[in-house]
Formats: C-alpha cells, sequence, structure tokens
C-alpha cells in the first residue's frame, strides 16, 4: 500500500449524527445533539472532538457531556466543566457569539468511540431551521427530528442531499454519506401559521426594517458629503473611496433581536472612524443620499455561493452587507468593505449571485458578472553568464487588479515581489491605476542552471495566479548562447502556451481562461541553451524595448 | 501610465515609546505612543488586545486610548471602543480579553493609549512588542534588582518581537546576602541531600566508569520512555539498590545508581545541576537549574555523565547540556563549570542513496539514514513520541510526492532508518534530453553522503569529461 494511499484511507467515520428540535409556541426552540464518531487510524484521533456553537446572549446550555471508550473498554467521561468556552471570532473583534469546544485527540487511539451530546435552549429571531447532514467525515446514520407546535405549518426543503433521503412528516434520515462532499447536504425548514407568508418580498420587508432603524441624513453627514465632493469630477467615486478607506472593524451583539442585519447610524459610523460591512453600506448611502443619489443596502453571502437558495426565503443565508447605486448607467453594485475593488466593479466573490436588496417588497436578484483579466509583458536581457534584467508590465482589470492593489498595499510588497520574480534586486516598482497597471524592473544573477560542459537551463516563465492571462515574455539572448531545445507546445480547453524564435529573440506566449481545469505549471519547463563561440563576450547590453500585447477579451 | 511610483518604505509602524513603571506590590502601569503610517497598518494594529486571568489575580484598570491625527487633532475613545469580554474558559479557569477599537484612524496617526496592569507576580517585564519600539523605559524602585535578559542591559530600542528569546527584565528583590555566601549554601544543601540518596549498592568489579554508565542506561530500565501508562505508575525507588532490584526508575534514580556504583568502584562522585546559557550568578535563583548530571572526580579533572538519558551514545552529554554553565556540589564549595562539548565529527548521519533514474525523469530505490552521536540522540527523541503512521509521514513530508515503502528503523546509537522511495519527475525533462542533479540529498551540515544513479535504457550522458551543476542526458535511437 503506497503512502498516498494510506494517508487517503478514512482515518474517523461518524456513526450517528443527530439533531432533535422541539420549537415551543412561544418560537424557543430545545435543541439536542448527539455525535458518535468512531476513531479508525492513529491520524483519525483528531476527530475525537466536539464543538457547540451558541449565542451567549441568547441562548442557555442545559446539558453538555462527551465520553471517550477506549478500545479495550474502559469509558472516561467529560462534564461541561471540561469543555473550553471560546468567543467565536471570525472577523469580529467582538462577538457575542462563543463556543463550547472539546479536544480529547490525546486520549484516542484506533477503535475508540467518542460520543457528544448536548442540549441547548435557542432564542430563534425566525421561525426557520437548518441542519446540515455531514462535516467533512463519512457519516453512517444522519438524522433530524422536528416537533412543532400545533397551528404553525411546516415547508421543508432539501439541497443537495442523494436521492435515498428518509423522511417523515417530521424526521429526515440519512445514511452511509461518503466524507468530504463537494456540497454539504442540507435541510431547511421554514414554520409559519400561513405557508404562503414566506416570500422573498417578506424577508426584504424584514431586512428594510432594520436598515431603516439607521436611515436618517444629519447635517453632520452631508456637511461631510459635500466637503469630499467638492470640486470633484466624479463625486460618487469620492465618497466612495473615503469609505472604502475607513476601518473594518465588526462588534456583534445582540444577535438575537435582529442586530446583526440593523447598521449603526451614519453619524455614529462617521464619528468612530469604523464599522462593519452594514454600518459603511449605511454610511456611503447617507453620504450618496446627500448629494442627491438613491443607493439600497443589498444583502448577500459573501463565502459561499449555494448558501441562499431561491426556494427558500430567508435571510439567515446571508452574512454581507453592500450596495446597490442607482447611476445614469444603471444600477452598480459595489462593497464597501472591500479597499481594494473600486466603485464600478464587483468583486470575484460577490459576482453571480443571490442577492436581495434591503428594501420593502424588493425581489431576489442576481449579481452580475464582472470582467476580470490581466495582460502581462516580459521583456528580458540575457547574458551569458546568467545575468538577467527583466521589464514586467501588467494591466490588470477586476479581481486581478484588486490582488495587485490589495499586493500593493502592504508593507511587504517589495519582499513579496521579490519572491516572485525571485531576486531581491528590484530597480523601478511604478503602478498606475484606471486600468490597474504594475511595472517592475528587476535583475537576477543566476538565471541560468549549468548543465555539463555547454548546456544551459532556463526559466523565464513566472508561477501565476488562476486568472485570465495573455502573456508574452520576450527574450534577448547573448550572442554567446544559442537555443538548443525548447519545450513542445502544451494546449488544453483553456490554456496554451508556445515557445518560439522570432526574429532573433526567444519568445514564450501563454494564455488561460478560467475552465474546469487549472493551468498547467509550464513555468517549471526548461528551455536548453547552448555556449556557442561569439566574437564579443556579453559585457555590453542593449536596452530593452517593452513588447506590447494586445488587451484581452472578456469572460 | 507611470505617475505613482513606489519607493522604498521610509515610514513603518512602530511604537514610539513604551514606558513602564513598576508600582510594588503588583501593579505595572504602561504608557504607549504607537505611529500607524500606512492603511495597511490599521487594519494589523488598529485594535489594541490587552489579555488577563482574573483567577490568576490579573486584572487591567485606568484604560484610556486616543487616536491623534495627522492634522493634530485627537479622538478620544468613548466607552463604545472598550469592550471587555470573556475569550476562553475552562472550568474555573478563564481569559478575557479588554478590546480597544481606536477611533477616527487615519494613515499617519499615532496612537496613545495606557493601561495599569495588576497581577500576583511582576518580576518578568516584557520589553518587546509585535511592532519595533523605538524607547522603551521602565521605572522601578531601588528596591528591585534588574537583568536584562536577551539584551544588552539598559538597551532601550527593539526590533519586532522575535518567535523565541524575546528580551525582557526580571525585577528581584534587592539581595540580603552575597552570591558567594547563597551558593555555598545551596551547593551545601544539594551536597547533603545526594548524600542522604546515595546508600551503598555492590560492586560491579572490573567495569570502567563508562561501562558503569552503559549498563544503568541499557540494563534499567528509563520509566519515562517506551513504556506504557502502567510502567509509569511504578513505585519510587527509595535506595539505589531498590532501583538495581527493581531494573526500572526514573533518570533521576537511574543517575543515582550511576554515582553509587562509581562510588562502590571507589570514585569521587559529585551531584551536578545544569543551567541554561542565561545563568547569572548574581541572580540568587535557584530556579534558574533544570537537568542533573553525576560529576566523577579523576586525576585530569571532572567527567561528566548522565546515564537517566537513553539514548546517548557513551561519553555523550545530551544535546542541551553540552557546553552549558552548571553548579558541581563539591564539599569544598560550589564548583562553577561549563560542560564539556562532545567532538562534533562524533555526532553526523550517513546517507546513502542508491536510486534508478527512470525514462520519464522519476527515481526509484533505497534510502538508508544512519544516524551517529547526538544526530541519533535527536532522532530516537522524534520517534519516541511517533506512530509508525506518523513515523511515516515524518519521513513523507521530506520528499514531496513521493511514496515511501518497506520503512525499517533501528532504534539504537547509531540509528538506521531504511525505506524504499518512489519520487516522480526528479529530473528535469525535455523532449530529448533529462536533466538531474547528482546531489539528491539537501544540504545538512553533519551530513556524509553517497548517491549511486544509474541512467534510464536509452539515454546516455550528454558529453564526456567533468560537468556542473545538472547532468545531462539525451535520448538515443534504440
Amino acid at each position: 500500500m503506497t503512502l498516498a494511499v494510506l494517508l487517503l484511507a478514512t482515518a474517523a467515520q461518524v456513526l450517528l449524527r443527530e439533531e432533535n428540535v422541539t420549537v415551543a409556541p412561544s418560537g424557543e426552540q430545545t435543541v439536542t445533539l448527539r455525535r458518535v464518531i468512531e476513531v479508525l487510524t492513529v491520524e483519525g484521533a483528531a476527530e475525537a472532538k466536539a464543538e457547540l456553537p451558541y449565542d451567549g446572549s441568547a441562548d442557555r446550555i442545559l446539558t453538555c457531556r462527551a465520553t471517550l471508550r477506549s478500545p479495550d473498554g474502559e469509558t472516561r467521561s467529560f462534564t461541561l466543566n471540561d469543555f473550553t468556552d471560546r468567543a467565536l471570532l471570525r472577523s469580529e473583534l467582538h462577538s457575542t457569539l462563543r463556543y463550547r469546544s472539546l479536544n480529547v485527540a490525546a486520549l484516542a487511539e484506533p477503535g475508540s468511540v467518542f460520543t457528544f451530546e448536548a442540549t441547548l435552549q435557542h432564542k430563534s429571531l425566525f421561525n426557520q431551521l437548518e441542519y446540515e447532514f455531514q462535516g467533512h467525515l463519512p457519516v453512517k446514520l444522519s438524522r433530524f427530528t422536528l416537533v412543532k407546535p400545533a397551528g404553525l405549518s411546516l415547508q421543508a426543503h432539501l439541497f443537495d442531499v442523494p436521492a435515498s433521503v428518509r423522511s417523515s412528516e417530521s424526521t429526515w434520515t440519512l445514511e452511509n454519506l461518503p466524507a468530504n462532499p463537494r456540497v454539504t447536504p442540507r435541510l431547511a425548514i421554514t414554520l409559519s401559521p400561513d405557508a404562503s407568508s414566506a416570500t422573498w418580498p417578506a424577508v426584504a420587508n424584514w431586512l428594510a426594517a432594520q436598515a431603516d432603524s439607521a436611515d436618517g441624513l444629519t447635517p453632520t453627514v452631508q456637511a461631510q458629503a459635500e466637503q469630499l465632493t467638492a470640486g470633484s469630477s466624479d463625486p460618487i467615486g469620492a465618497l466612495a473611496r473615503f469609505v472604502q478607506q475607513l476601518r473594518y472593524v465588526a462588534i456583534t451583539r445582540d444577535l438575537a433581536s435582529g442586530a446583526g442585519f440593523a447598521p449603526q447610524p451614519a453619524e455614529r459610523v462617521l464619528a468612530l472612524g469604523y464599522g462593519d460591512c452594514k454600518d459603511k453600506a449605511n454610511l456611503l448611502r447617507m453620504l450618496l443620499r446627500a448629494i442627491g443619489v438613491n443607493s439600497h443596502l443589498v444583502a448577500i453571502n459573501s463565502t459561499d455561493e449555494k448558501r441562499v437558495r431561491a426556494e427558500w426565503p430567508s435571510p439567515r443565508g446571508f452574512n454581507h452587507a453592500i450596495l446597490a447605486v442607482e447611476t445614469a448607467k444603471g444600477v452598480v453594485f459595489f462593497d464597501p468593505s472591500n479597499p481594494f475593488v473600486p466603485f464600478g466593479e464587483i468583486p470575484l466573490n460577490l459576482e453571480n449571485r443571490f442577492a436581495l436588496p434591503m428594501t420593502a417588497g424588493a425581489a431576489l436578484l442576481t449579481t452580475p458578472v464582472g470582467v476580470h483579466s490581466l495582460t502581462r509583458s516580459i521583456h528580458l536581457e540575457l547574458t551569458a553568464v546568467g545575468d538577467l534584467t527583466g521589464r514586467l508590465l501588467e494591466t490588470a482589470i477586476g479581481q486581478p487588479a484588486a490582488e495587485n492593489r490589495a499586493l500593493l498595499a502592504g508593507a511587504d510588497h517589495r519582499a513579496r515581489l521579490s519572491a516572485w520574480l525571485r531576486t531581491p534586486d528590484l530597480r523601478r516598482v511604478e503602478t498606475a491605476n484606471q486600468p490597474h497597471s504594475l511595472f517592475v524592473e528587476y535583475h537576477r544573477p543566476d538565471a541560468l542552471r549549468p548543465a555539463g560542459a555547454e548546456l544551459l537551463l532556463f526559466n523565464p516563465l513566472l508561477p501565476t495566479d488562476p486568472a485570465h492571462l495573455t502573456e508574452t515574455v520576450t527574450v534577448n539572448l547573448s550572442a554567446c548562447l544559442a537555443v538548443e531545445e525548447l519545450p513542445e507546445p502544451v494546449q488544453t480547453a483553456n490554456f496554451s502556451a508556445v515557445w518560439f524564435v522570432r526574429a532573433g529573440k526567444l519568445v514564450v506566449e501563454r494564455q488561460y481562461r478560467p475552465g474546469s481545469s487549472l493551468p498547467p505549471a509550464v513555468e517549471s519547463l526548461p528551455i536548453v541553451l547552448r555556449r556557442v563561440p561569439c566574437a564579443k563576450p556579453q559585457s555590453t547590453r542593449s536596452e530593452p524595448v517593452l513588447t506590447t500585447t494586445s488587451t484581452v477579451s472578456p469572460a | 501610465l507611470l505617475k505613482e511610483v513606489i519607493l522604498p518604505l521610509l515610514a513603518f509602524a512602530e511604537l514610539l515609546f513604551w514606558e513602564t513603571r513598576v508600582e510594588l506590590p503588583n501593579r505595572l502601569v504602561h504608557s504607549v505612543q504607537m505611529a500607524l503610517p500606512l492603511v495597511d497598518d490599521l487594519d494589523r494594529h488598529g485594535n489594541i488586545v490587552l489579555p488577563y486571568s482574573p483567577d490568576r489575580g490579573e486584572s487591567i484598570s485606568a484604560v484610556k486610548a486616543r487616536t491623534i491625527l495627522p492634522s493634530g487633532a485627537v479622538v478620544e475613545a468613548g466607552a463604545e471602543s472598550y469592550i471587555d469580554a470573556l475569550a476562553a474558559k475552562v472550568g474555573d479557569r478563564e481569559r478575557r480579553t479588554l478590546s480597544i477599537a481606536l477611533p477616527g484612524l487615519r494613515p499617519g496617526a499615532v496612537v496613545a493609549y495606557e493601561w495599569t496592569e495588576t497581577r500576583s507576580e511582576i518580576s518578568r517585564v516584557e520589553l518587546q512588542h509585535d511592532l519595533p519600539v523605538r524607547r522603551r523605559v521602565v521605572q522601578f524602585p531601588p528596591s528591585l534588582q534588574p537583568f536584562y535578559f536577551n539584551c544588552a542591559e539598559g538597551r532601550q530600542s527593539f526590533p519586532p518581537r522575535p518567535a523565541r528569546d524575546a528580551a525582557y527584565l526580571l525585577l528581584v528583590p534587592q539581595p540580603t546576602q552575597s552570591a558567594d555566601s547563597f551558593w555555598r549554601t545551596y551547593a551545601a544543601e544539594l551536597a547533603a541531600d545526594f548524600a542522604k540518596e546515595l546508600s551503598p549498592v555492590p560492586p560491579l568489579p572490573g567495569a570502567t566508569l563508562d561501562e558503569l554508565a552503559e549498563f544503568c542506561r541499557r540494563e534499567i530500565k528509563n520509566v519515562l520512555y517506551y513504556v506504557t501508562a502502567a510502567d509509569r505508575q511504578t513505585n519510587p525507588n527509595p535506595t539505589p539498590a531498590d532501583t538495581l532490584r527493581s531494573r526500572r526508575g526514573t533518570p533521576h534514580e537511574i543517575n543515582l545508581l550511576f554515582a553509587a556504583m562509581a562510588r562502590a568502584a571507589g570514585y569521587t562522585v559529585l551531584y551536578t545541576r545544569v543551567a541554561s546559557p542565561q545563568f547569572r550568578r548574581e541572580l540568587l535563583d535557584p530556579g534558574q537549574f533544570g537537568s542533573e548530571v553525576i560529576a566523577v572526580r579523576l586525576p585530569e579533572g571532572l567527567r561528566f555523565f548522565n546515564p537517566g538519558v537513553p539514548f546517548l551514545a557513551p561519553g555523550l552529554l545530551d544535546e542541551d547540556e553540552e557546553g552549558q554553565p552548571a553548579l558541581v556540589a563539591a564539599p569544598e564549595g560550589p564548583l562553577f563549570v561549563t560542560l564539556p562539548r562532545s567532538d562534533p565529527a562524533r555526532s553526523y548521519v550517513e546517507r546513502r542513496a542508491e536510486l534508478d533514474l527512470l525514462p520519464d525523469g522519476g527515481v526509484a530505490g533505497e534510502i538508508t539514514l544512519r544516524f551517529h552521536g547526538l544526530q541519533a540522540v535527536s532522532l530516537l527523541r522524534r520517534l519516541e513520541s511517533q506512530s509508525p503512521a506518523e513515523r511515516l509521514a515524518a519521513l513523507a513530508q521530506e520528499y514531496p510526492n513521493g511514496v515511501l515503502s518497506a520503512l525499517q528503523i533501528e532504534e539504537s546509537n547509531p540509528a538506521t532508518v531504511r525505506f524504499r522511495l518512489r519520487l516522480p519527475a526528479y529530473a528535469e525533462r525535455t523532449q530529448t534530453r533529462l536533466f538531474y542533479s547528482p546531489t539528491f540529498f539537501p544540504a545538512h551540515p553533519a551530513a556524509r553522503d553517497t548517491v549511486t544513479m544509474s541512467h534510464p535504457p536509452g539515454f546516455v550522458p550528454e558529453s564526456e569529461g567533468s560537468h556542473h551543476g545538472l547532468i545531462p542526458l539525451r535520448r538515443v535511437a534504440r
């Protein structure tokens, strides 16, 4: 058995994953969770752990316990006091969300069985429930049971589940789920007195009420808007840039009362100089209103494109707020929390997704697809001793431009550029906006690798992130070097790379369009050069000439 | 096009000053000014987080923060900017944080903040921060004596805190006795305790000191190593004779047995404690000492033994004991010595690769690694805590994409690791050639390598004569 097979073998499996929920007439939910995990290998010991997320300001943990049964039958028990209670912080500075966790990996050995059970009382903001049938481990039996109060009807939706799901009126069961599903199988339920009341416009109405809590243009905000746009030929852009540059700080409280969806008043955000996504979006909304431009807060999911489903109207799938701005050219979606994507462009992680304007009666919509491209030309001068002078020019649109802006904003940008170009000797680094361009002149003394007495290996291409790429590399070779052997052209459905000699220069052209496959790592393919007699050694160096390349078409 | 030239950074985030006033009995009053010149700095350092543990008697009070904008305007942090929250809790132990979201931050702002830290114990004062510190000042009462660690005494400017060995200041009460007197008393106590523990054992006639040490190391099962939980629950051995009888013992019991056997053979043995390189004789704290070794007085001087460590080859001390300061509890008074270093030539790795280069550029064959001296000790220590699967996985990390099989390990000193390896894309391949590096193993200062590489059929060396760099092979018609 190979090592690769050993590591891929199932390290642990979930024998039982179960959640029972009883909803009281008041809407309060009593949730009982059970997990039974069997450790199969040494590596699987890391799975002998439990995590129980809860809202520290609203939920109450009634019981929380675990056991670990060793292969010889000895059982160790763990109570609530053995669990660590931690703040659940992602990007927040503070949150009332917490989790209880227990990790007994150090005690678990192959054949051990870890059991975890907890009951908590949960105040839900909505009469809606969700259940994920599995995590990354394979599951033998996964079951969700609901006890609902009389008078409420139930609408259940199953997403990405295998056909073998067994369900009754109140229980949903899946068996033998394989590890690492591409999309997590999920159950989503709405309880309501009237089955027709769960609609997207109804959700939008509720969100609009949250947004309206911070609706109000004050003289301070008005004055700030006027100051920022005075004399500007692009007042919307000026306001957008101002809000983008405010610090992102999220402080999450009172989730059970809906505060997670309610922005702070614009004047307060202005005074603090920081805010989270909805705070920043709302501040921009008010600043735009001050100059007569209409805009709307829009709820969206920034991390999981499958989280919001048209079939299940619910605010629960949203985790981010952006702004839809009404301009003369139409509605423009803008994310004030992303400091690197300018007004007029939409970040890659927000495009082509369901989104819901936080405006009364709004319908679910899909955000537009952005344009993302990277055009790169590199001109290289290579001497016979491996001395390389390079001039790189990138023109980027969309996501590649955002990534370059993020790179250049960092205090460590020179170090990161040096690592990419494999040299500390960066002689010029320049940039321009609209479109975003990056120019770097660099020098490497060791670009050739000797192979025997006469041959040399040369790799002119740089590693590149998968993005729409059009690249041309032109190499002016020393007269003391001749091309001995070039890589064969590489061609796939969405990628091509070709090496050739034209007018005495070595040329490499590479193109990639994002598709089903990642670009092959052709930068590792070497060009073979041969030392040849030459009249004059490579002491003189001609001035490199920038190669121009055509721009790329959108996806 | 090139409108904005990015120059090398002249400004970087730093603490302009960080002052700490020590107030006895248990308070540290801090005051900081931090410059944040770049947008990037605001995200990284714009929130101040002060951790504390109430169950350890720690608290934070008198917190005050303000932002000073480049224009000179000052924005005070209001009550809403301070957040005191429970960060983590296990049982009765809890860790809290007091966080400050600094208001109105803009690139180029200076942040000023101060807080009072109350601790049950304030002897250690950190001198470094995540950011460089331009001026670090610690004020303390004259009743305290300062010891600077990992930096020169009185140093005021510091680079960012390193992952280990950060600079700190230790403040201890001024001594009431001289260092000589303190260590004389301490050494006398050590010697007295040692004498009490060192009851007689029967001699092992004709054995040399090295043989006695190896007897104790190999014949007495060391209950801290290679044992099950049941082994660890062994009863203590009251005397060296009990250790000899039970054939098991803790490292200390094994060292005592060696000392008793050496004494039975007529040698003078002395108890010795080993410190870290940072040992200060003026700091009257026996806590500076960690492990123990046994000194044997010989006509040519002292020799040191530690049979309580199971992996050592004869004549070696442990890696973290060699060259370290130590205190020998001699009857005539304490002897401060530096433990000897072993000859580096004794500690090396023999690496042998017998490989076939494959036509696709991969290699396959057998690797043998033989670890000698302290190299073997490091390896055996690692192996001791690894399961067979973990050992294989750890080795596999050294050969990314490689497939390892037939792993055999001889756990002795020298130690041998042998396995078969199949590694794809070792050689670089072109349409007509293969290029491979004859240096198969990564550089290692203490390695002695032998690499045998057989060429694949259908390929011949590109040219005769001397080669440097990669070796080219050319495909020939078959």
